[in-house]
């Protein structure tokens, strides 16, 4: 009698054990799909990226702000996908002071042409060589798009990510390190 | 031994909470739906191989990594030594349907891409320019890629 309880207690703890396993494991596996990397300290470059205009924009144009840096481009599909979601966090966090600024990977005329259908609201730049020092310069080791970079007001990178951000995600981290 | 078997049921408790700090850090050993999906450099997604000539017929071939795609109409080939080298029409397969939310059906190759050239030229080129593009399912794209491919002569 004793026996078949203690064999009924161990299978359980056994079965538990596996399940709480695959369960935490199924409901985490989206959010491990790209390289997130929270509270990294180093100081941002205050890079120069091309604007649509001729022109260049410094990143430090922004200071003071939380900035979230958005490399994409036309040809990319996911960063097609993520842009309506940042459409609606720059709207929705813009005067809580977060400034969503995208630097497309791309040339200049196919960003002109596709940006009336995009919507974007927040700044564009464009360009070949200076978008990919950019990249090279805030911490990309892929040269994947999409690519963001999360500056926190005081200057410090406080996530990279390669891929598209999850909607909670990324308001998570804007909560947390808006100034 | 009575002591031990009333406190069983602690351990079964105990095991669940366990589970998930275990999960963390272990392995999971089968495939989930969404499994984890290892972000590659580009290089080690797409990985061009030596360019072959034998019998007159050149060929190329690229590796393309697990869930990762190169697109069909982004792959070219050119000739860079000799830079007015006449390669022809590529020989090259109709690759795969693939229905893409933005830019609508497009052909894309998966595992491995082969290029074919027969040229009128009896001798090989020396190099090739390789230009390809792809994405990882889902998750990234890379922009266009340009490589130089020295041309191994199999019957020289």
């Amino acid at each position: 009698m004793k026996r078949t309880y203690l064999f009924v207690v161990v299978a359980l703890c056994v079965i538990s054990g596996v399940a709480g396993f695959a369960a935490y494991r199924y409901a985490h596996s989206d959010s491990d799909k790209a390289d997130s990397i929270d509270g990294a300290s180093a100081l941002a470059p205050d890079i120069e990226l091309p604007d649509l205009g001729g022109g260049t924009r410094k990143l430090s144009e922004w200071q003071g702000k939380l900035v979230l840096v958005n490399f994409w481009a036309t040809w990319c599909a996911p960063c097609r996908h993520e842009i309506p979601m940042l459409r609606e966090v720059q709207a929705q966090y813009g005067a809580r002071g977060l400034q969503i600024v995208g630097p497309a990977m791309d040339d200049p005329q196919a960003v002109r042409e596709a940006l009336p259908g995009l919507g974007i609201n927040y700044p564009v730049m464009a360009g070949d060589a200076p978008i990919v020092a950019a990249m090279d310069s805030l911490g990309d080791t892929l040269g994947a798009l999409p690519f963001s970079v999360l500056i926190a007001a005081d200057g410090r990178i406080v996530a990279r990510k390669h891929g598209e951000f999850e909607r909670k995600e990324l308001q998570e981290l804007i909560e947390r390190h808006l100034p | 031994m009575n002591r031990i078997l009333r406190r069983l049921p602690i351990l079964l408790i105990a095991s669940i909470g366990v589970a998930p700090q275990t999960a963390t850090t272990a392995a999971w050993p089968f495939s989930a739906p969404d499994a984890k999906q290892r972000l590659l450099a580009v290089d080690e997604a797409f990985q061009p191989r030596a360019a072959l000539w034998q019998g007159g017929h050149l060929s190329l071939e690229i590796g393309i990594a697990e869930h990762c795609y190169l697109y069909r109409d982004k792959l070219r080939v050119e000739p860079v030594d000799p830079a007015g080298y006449l390669l022809g029409a590529p020989s090259l397969a109709a690759g795969e349907t693939h229905e893409d939310e933005h830019f609508g059906k497009v052909a894309i190759f998966r595992n491995l891409v082969k290029i074919g050239f027969s040229p009128h030229a009896k001798q090989p080129p020396k190099q090739l320019r390789l230009i390809y593009q792809g994405c990882a399912e889902n998750l990234v794209c890379y922009p266009p890629q340009s490589r130089l491919i020295d041309v191994v002569d199999a019957n020289p």
